[in-house]
């Protein structure tokens, strides 16, 4: 069981041996830089960000519950990073306001970025960011609406509902991308 | 068009993106690899530390005593009485017995999750 094996791990480190909680690291650190990156939309903060819940969460691992999951713990705490230093950039730029859909790249920028994956990621990047992160957590890294819901501090029903509403302005974004490039294409 | 299946297969076959190469270095440079901090080990155990206190108190005591040229016997007698009627005094036990629990209960509590500002779990 991966549970298992993060809680022996955890266990070893508190023993003394820290290089087991490096085993941690190399199993999260992609998955909490990308949930990082998705929310920042910054690779250098959301490198900054990841390496920052790390520390954080090596130093406190002696409040870490045992009946609780690692993966779920390690990403609420880079969530709530990544909600900090956007909170910071908040206080000097107003680029970033959580609840209002962000205009992002325009069709003509995704359209030229030919490739599906890259035009989907562009337009996940244009997001609200409280979208972003259910979209990241849920479809890029495979966690559950229970999981989500505890990592964002949001009911389950909430997560559901911006899951949703991601979906539909994916959906919306990407459709205007196509009907863009069929336009083109026509023309 | 597309619709949610389109999104929810093209969103479930998208793949992470690969990290910075020095990513995980910095992370365990700043955890793993960090240099541990030097704590040195109190000498005293408590009992001991409560016997020197009380040793350089009464030296202090004596000390005073001799400056002011005060009588021996009577600072003497008159320190004991006190002590004794102050320990059979039931309200100074009370407040003494308040006074241990709380060191004890100081002495016991820890402080660094309040500190880190994370909980398990509910960080």
């Amino acid at each position: 069981m991966l549970a298992d094996d993060d809680a022996s791990l955890i266990a070893t480190t508190l023993a003394g041996r820290s290089e087991a909680f490096g085993t941690l690291v190399e199993r999260y650190d992609r998955a909490v830089y990308n949930l990082c990156l998705r929310t920042l939309r910054d690779p250098e903060e959301a490198k900054d960000a990841t390496q920052e819940a790390f520390f954080k969460a090596f130093r406190a691992l002696r409040t870490f519950r045992p009946e609780a999951k690692f993966s779920t713990w390690i990403f609420s705490i880079a969530y709530h990073a990544c909600c900090d230093r956007l909170q910071r950039r908040k206080r000097f730029t107003d680029a970033e306001l959580p609840d209002r859909a962000d205009a992002g790249p325009g069709p003509a920028l995704l359209a030229e970025r030919s490739d599906e994956a890259q035009a989907l990621r562009a337009a996940i990047d244009a997001l609200p960011e409280k979208y972003r992160a259910v979209i990241t957590l849920y479809h890029l890294q495979g966690r559950q609406y229970d999981e989500i819901a505890e990592v964002l501090k949001l009911p389950m029903g909430t997560v559901k509902t911006h899951l949703f509403r991601a979906k539909e302005l994916l959906r919306r974004r990407l459709a205007g991308l196509r009907d863009d490039v069929a336009g083109e294409g026509a023309d | 068009m597309y619709d949610y299946d389109d999104i929810d297969r093209a969103l479930f076959s998208l793949q992470l993106e690969e990290p910075p190469e020095d990513l995980r270095a910095s992370i365990l440079a700043v955890t793993v690899d960090a240099p541990r901090e030097v704590t040195v080990a109190w000498p005293f155990s408590f009992a001991e530390m409560g016997f020197v206190g009380a040793a350089l108190a009464v030296a202090v005591w004596l000390a005073v005593s001799v400056v002011h040229g005060a009588a021996w016997s009577a600072s003497l007698e008159s320190s004991a009485r006190a002590l004794g009627s102050a320990l059979g005094n039931p309200t100074v036990l009370a407040w003494l017995g308040a006074g241990a629990s709380t060191a004890v209960w100081l002495s016991l509590a820890n402080l660094t999750p309040l500190l880190a500002g994370v909980r398990s779990g509910r960080a």
